[in-house]
């Protein structure tokens, strides 16, 4: 629940503000200059903001569309994302937004005219060429889209640019916008999943397992194509008993013909961030793993690293082809 | 350890504060009339937005520099459109000099309503803007959050002043009772700023292994940060640090313990549940 939202002053008569303010009609309302004035100070702890997050209606001026970083993929030829909000309703302890952002608030950007203003120039300047764009990188792309209606926004512009692929990752429940939506055959509707006790120890505040397999499957049923991100995959013991369960889950259910893509990525974040994750989780089981730095980045050893992945991708083969597998190296 | 502080710009103020928390005077405390018991303290910090900077920073200082600290403003302001002895908390404290804003955090469920707090530097009649007008806020917050994050400092402030009761009626014993009548909601606001403060506390504890085995060999201040994350971890995977002794038992100095401590945390599997 949203107790608090600031609203940059220039946009307290926005339409978009007006619309989600009518939804929060409890909510205390603050204003401020620029979003940076509450979002960016030295003096705050994300732990202990993340109990009760406010909502901060702000414009981004620019960088709507940008380049993903290098192996961030699924085969496209140019790759790109775009973030219309920033922090996420759920709490993924391995979440690399907890590193990287001093607040846990989360901001809508509610200028979307301007990101498809960006959306449609990139997608112009690849003609002929498959460019893919990835909704849900600073974010969860439908966590908050009963608010936001930004999937719901955005979708046409894809659904006149079939030479695009549009990718909305997600761990949410909230399809409705979609399943009253006739499915657009160049939107991948990606799932990130983990096996059920990593979602339940780790994945704070997110759908369980079974609830974003029911999702997938309606989606399925509606026409949706659907993405499958076994990613991060997070080491344990038995986690091959625990991985080939979830795989069997998983493939059981959806059938194959509306699965665009499934991919794999190993956890992995830049040093900085983990130990800022450090200091804020001290007590968290996960950090206290097989875990060490390399090139800057904190990641299990590369050997054990290797070996989840060459076991997960034998067994994501066992249910598809493998021009449908894909291996996240960021 | 965690510590809790007050503070207030008035004597008076104070004096509804001190017998109800049950404060009792430091005499070696000479800048400042410093109020204490266990680990909740009370500073009087004079008027104005750099006295009450200051007191937040000696009182940090008096109080040992601690990691864990919460802060909590209590004082009486003007406002033109509200009740009168109405309790209000700062959503937003802007310095009137430098019209800097600042927005502390409100992540518990406060026990009044919010608003704009207006730090000015001399008193203000007329209340041109809707908000609390005020002397102290903006200089404590500022100060305050250098020491601890803003989740962690508030400000309450009673309505002492309004157009139809003018500044020069406040006596000193409508600010006592009118302090007075806020107790509860002073007390839930200390609460769960314990509450907040708690969780952090738990959560860096430094393991009950660490002092025993830091006075073994020389540690780095580098290395004795090293020394608790590794025990830490420890901690997290067995569930108490008392194997870690005979992890390190063949170790010759600091450097080969620290190094048998994480080869076999890094040998171990997580399990999440
Ligand atoms: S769903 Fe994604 S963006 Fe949201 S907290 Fe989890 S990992 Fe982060």
């Amino acid at each position: 629940m949203i107790d608090t939202i600031y609203i940059e002053a220039a946009l307290e008569d926005h339409p978009r503000v007006t619309g989600i303010l009518k939804r929060y009609p409890n909510a205390r309302r603050i204003t401020c200059e620029r979003y940076g004035e509450v979002f960016n100070p030295k003096a705050q702890n994300f732990r202990l903001q993340k109990k009760k997050p406010a909502l901060i209606l702000a414009q981004k001026h620019k960088g709507f569309v940008l380049p993903a970083p290098d192996g961030y993929g699924i085969g496209g030829a140019h790759n790109y994302y775009f973030s219309h909000m920033l922090n996420c309703l759920y709490d993924c302890r391995y979440c690399f937004l907890q590193g990287m952002y001093r607040s846990a608030n989360y901001i809508l950007f509610v200028n979307y005219e301007d990101f498809d203003q960006a959306i449609r120039l990139t997608a112009s300047q690849h003609p002929g060429q498959s460019i893919h764009f990835f909704s849900g990188y600073d974010c969860d792309s439908l966590a908050f889209e009963n608010t936001s209606g930004f999937a719901a926004h955005i979708l046409p512009l894809f659904r006149e640019r079939p030479h695009t692929l549009l990718e909305l990752r997600t761990k949410s429940t909230q399809i409705s916008t979609l399943l009253e939506t006739e499915a657009i055959d160049n939107v991948v509707v990606a799932y990130s999943l983990n096996p059920d006790n990593v979602a339940k120890s780790l994945e704070h505040g997110a759908p369980g397992l079974s609830a974003r397999i029911r999702a997938m499957l309606k989606l399925a049923e509606s026409g949706w194509k659907i993405g499958l991100r076994f990613d991060p995959l997070i080491y344990q013991s038995h986690y091959q008993t625990l991985y080939r369960e979830l795989f069997k889950q998983v493939f059981s259910v959806l059938p194959e013909r509306s699965i665009h893509s499934v991919s794999t990525g190993p956890f992995r974040l830049p040093d900085g961030f983990f130990k800022k994750l450090i200091r804020l989780y001290p007590d968290e089981k996960l950090f206290a793993g097989p875990l060490s730095s390399d090139n800057g980045m904190t990641s299990y050893d590369t050997a054990l690293e290797e070996e989840m992945i060459a076991f997960c991708k034998a067994q994501i083969l066992n249910y598809i082809p493998e021009e449908k597998f894909f291996r996240c190296t960021l | 350890m965690l510590h809790q502080h007050l503070i207030v710009a008035m004597p008076i103020e104070a004096k509804a504060l001190i017998p109800f928390f049950r404060l009792k005077k430091l005499t070696h405390a000479p800048a400042f009339e410093v109020y204490r018991r266990d680990n909740l303290w009370l500073t009087i910090s004079g008027i104005g937005k750099v006295a009450s900077a200051a007191a937040v920073a000696y009182t940090h200082m008096l109080a040992g520099h601690n990691s864990f600290s919460s802060w909590l403003n209590i004082g009486i302001a003007g406002h033109g459109h509200v009740e009168l002895g109405d309790l209000f908390a700062a959503h937003k404290i802007t310095d009137a000099d430098t019209g800097h804003s600042h927005y502390p955090s409100l992540t518990f469920t406060l026990p009044c309503q919010t608003e704009e707090v207006f730090t000015v530097p001399k008193p203000v009649i007329d209340y041109p803007v809707h908000g609390l007008f005020e002397m102290e806020a903006s200089g404590f917050y500022y100060s305050a959050t250098r020491f601890t994050s803003n989740e962690l400092v508030q400000c309450l402030k009673v309505v002492s002043d309004t157009h139809h009761h003018p500044i020069e009626s406040i006596t000193p014993a409508w600010i006592e009772q009118n302090i007075k009548n806020h107790l509860e909601s002073i007390e839930h606001v200390l609460q769960h700023q314990k509450v907040l403060l708690e969780e952090l506390e738990v959560a860096h504890h430094v393991p009950n292994a660490f002092e025993a085995i830091a006075q073994k060999w020389r540690f780095s201040q580098q290395q004795k940060t090293q020394l608790q994350q590794l025990l830490r971890r420890w901690h997290l995977i067995w569930g108490d640090t008392t194997s870690a002794e005979s992890a390190i038992s063949g170790c010759r100095n600091s450097r080969e313990c620290l190094q048998a401590l994480s080869d076999t945390i890094n040998k171990q599997p997580t399990a999440l549940d």
